[in-house]
């Protein structure tokens, strides 16, 4: 069968009234969590992670699908009503779409959002839909050097995060890996940094860490800063939507999508570099680039294509190489895992109307978004008077469901509310938290492929450098480091210059 | 009289650099570079007795430990260098003030209160462990309405107990010993179990 056919099969399924609810439910879910400041969709994942242990693998990965897509695009809709990012990738709406609120242009800023949202989620489930097949064919031949140096570009990348501090970066990935060590080892069976507990034998799961590090620390901060979520200006809300708005923002749109189905493939870059590096060129290459910042709507326009356009991208190296980019697509992996559903090129063959029900259920996802955009924004502010701490106690009690109901072990909710502490003293003290779950989902994999690629490979270290695929990547993941760091070393190298020659800057 | 040095009015003023801050920029780094090297230590409950061929199950973190050491190493060196940097300076860089107001007690209380939540959980079962914490949480947050909450604790925790015990069939807690006995009553008299 052809892409046609398959994504046709994938059709008929994703419109079967099951799935079609559970895509519904999942959405919905999705824009309100992302609306939610302190709750962002990657905690609704987590959350709804124990849903899915009593639904089909399909399902379970339509409901987290859906709610990604609906998650990723929620988080604007309190960023352009109260200036509130939902989700760090929603920090550009704040630019330009808290502007046009103020000017009481709130519908017409929603409407732009909802429509760039879609056209950019649209372009990037397009994208998985075609280019996924070829990829997966391509990666049949990586053996273990392969998925090793995939899975070492997928950690190098993390340097592109945060790049103005790479050895902070750099830091947490590290402490993030040897969390990942906690256990037992997978080919000795040796238990390691157990301290004598038995329960850390089976290790410390990434989800509970995830949990602890996103959802707790960001409740705390919550209930401490004591912040008012109701909306203050959106009575205003009063000016007229035009299909001229759209004409005229669909240059931004065409260029947001773009780079965010680009971005989104690149394990680690996710939906937020995406959305700020869109605004960047939409800023150079708009007429009205000088007046970003005061409620321009190609300003709003790029970015929130480009962050829904990471979503449908960022499920390719998932789906391919069972390489999860973010931290959304790692809670998918963990949910395929759950499931017993192994990710990479084999499940396009072993399994493709699974597949190819994904790639249907994320374009129908992408036109449903509208309309659950519309009606979760018509809401947003009765939602938003709900006090910040009710909210609170509640999206604790569901992170400490969640992580007790990856393995019902009370261990677990231990380990997430230390999580949560760190996390709350790491945002504190501006450490990454985002390097540290990426090692401990990331670290297990690149450990085990490096060891059975030393076993299978005589223990022959060359063997990562001289398989051409293998050598390629990691000579990638060399330029990206390269890339990444140059503008802070080229930085740091000036300023030593400066203060050597006695004039500090 | 006037034989003493005469400072130019436009030479510049070295900001001192306090001990304290010294020690702040440095603390954490440091207690990265003595995990680094004292971890290792710790690797194995006991003595290792595998002769493996090749790498053994040590390698992989005790790569990352030395990394973990190494890039401590740098971060102090690039603190220090910092700090020097900024004892050169004509003037200390501003100090930027936090634009939101952060009440720290507040935090110490939440943390406090999730800490009791997590003992208190396997102790007296997820229905009463739930409902306290809701109570205290809310209370924390600044809702002082008995009625709200009483009722938003005692609705919390049963729309909980049915979405996650009745519908997903999580085994949550129930506690022990008497607490045990008491939320087999509550799961019976609401119907779950």
């Amino acid at each position: 069968m052809n892409t046609f056919e398959l994504l046709g099969m994938g059709f008929q399924n994703a419109f079967a009234l099951w799935a079609l609810l559970t895509i519904v439910i999942g959405l919905m879910l999705g824009v309100v969590a992302g609306a939610l400041p302190g709750v962002s969709f990657v905690n609704a994942m987590a959350m709804a992670l124990p849903f899915t242990y009593s639904m089909a693998p399909t399902q379970a990965m339509l409901f987290l699908g859906a709610i990604y897509v609906g998650g990723v695009f929620g988080g604007s809709i309190s960023a352009i009503i109260i200036n509130v990012p939902g989700t760090p990738a929603s920090l550009p709406a704040c630019w330009d779409g808290y502007p046009m609120t103020q000017r009481g242009e709130v519908r017409r800023a929603l409407a732009v959002a909802i429509l760039a949202s879609a056209v950019g989620g649209l372009t990037s489930a397009l994208v998985l839909s075609f280019a996924a097949a070829p990829f997966a064919t391509f990666a049949l031949r990586f053996s273990q050097p392969e998925f090793f140096a995939a899975t070492i570009l997928g950690l190098i990348s993390v340097i592109a995060i945060s790049k103005d501090r790479p050895l902070v970066s750099l830091m947490s990935l590290s402490l993030g890996i040897v969390i990942g060590t906690v256990g037992v080892d997978p080919i000795y069976g040796v238990a390691r940094f157990t301290f004598g507990v038995p329960a850390m034998q089976s290790g410390i799961n990434f989800v509970v860490v995830m949990i602890g590090l996103f959802a707790v620390s960001e409740v705390i901060d919550l209930i401490a800063t004591n912040r008012d979520l109701r909306p203050s200006n959106a009575a205003n809300a009063n000016a007229r939507v035009r299909f001229r708005d759209f004409w005229d923002v669909r240059g931004a749109i065409a260029r947001g999508s773009g780079i965010g189905s680009i971005l989104g493939v690149i394990p680690g870059a996710g939906a937020t570099p995406g959305a700020v590096i869109a605004y960047g060129v939409e800023k150079q290459v708009s007429r009205d680039g000088d007046k970003f910042g005061t409620g321009i709507m190609a300003g709003l326009a790029a970015p929130e294509a480009a962050k829904n356009a990471t979503t449908g991208s960022a499920m390719v190296p998932l789906l391919t190489l069972g390489i999860p980019g973010s931290a959304a697509t790692a809670i998918m992996l963990a949910a395929m895992m759950l499931h017993g559903v192994n990710p990479g090129p084999l499940l396009f063959l072993n399994d493709p109307t699974m597949v190819y029900t994904i790639f249907a259920a994320m374009i129908l996802a992408n036109i449903l978004m509208i309309f659950a955009g519309i009606g979760v924004a018509q809401f947003f502010s009765t939602l938003m008077k709900t006090p910040p701490a009710v909210l609170g106690a509640f999206i604790i009690l569901l992170s400490i469901i969640g992580a007790y109901g990856v393995r019902n072990n009370i261990f677990d909710v231990y380990v997430c509310l230390f999580f949560g502490l760190v996390g709350w003293g790491m945002k504190r003290i501006g450490f990454p938290t985002a390097p540290l779950v990426l090692g401990v989902i990331l670290g297990p994999l690149a450990e085990r492929y490096f060891m059975t690629s030393l076993a299978n490979y005589n223990q022959d270290w060359t063997v990562f450098f001289t398989r051409p695929i293998s050598g390629t990547i990691l000579g990638l993941a060399a330029v990206f480091a390269i890339w990444s760091l140059w503008p802070v070393l080229r930085a740091r190298y000036r300023s030593v210059v400066l203060l050597l020659a006695g004039r500090p800057g | 009289m006037f034989g003493g040095r005469v400072e130019r009015a436009d030479a510049p003023a070295r900001a001192p650099v306090s001990w304290r801050r010294i020690v702040s920029r440095l603390a954490l780094p440091g207690g990265f570079l003595a995990l680094g090297l004292i971890l290792p230590a710790y690797m194995f409950d006991r003595p290792l007795r595998i002769r493996a061929r090749g790498l053994g199950p040590d390698a992989w973190p005790g790569v990352f430990l030395n990394a973990i050491a190494v890039i401590a190493l740098l971060w102090i060196i690039a603190e220090l260098w910092a700090l020097y940097a900024e004892g050169k300076r004509k003037r200390a860089m501003p100090i930027v003030e936090q634009a939101e107001a952060y009440d720290y007690s507040k935090a110490a209380a939440a943390i406090c209160l999730l800490l009791a939540f997590g003992w208190l959980l396997p102790t007296v079962g997820f229905p009463i462990a739930a409902t306290l914490f809701i109570l205290c949480w809310c209370f924390l947050g600044g809702i002082r309405n008995p009625v709200a909450l009483l009722l938003v604790s005692l609705l919390g925790m049963l729309t909980l107990l049915w979405v996650f015990m009745g519908l997903a069939l999580m085994p949550l807690s129930r506690g022990t010993g008497v607490f045990d006995d008491f939320s087999v009553w509550f799961l019976r008299f609401v119907r779950i179990y």
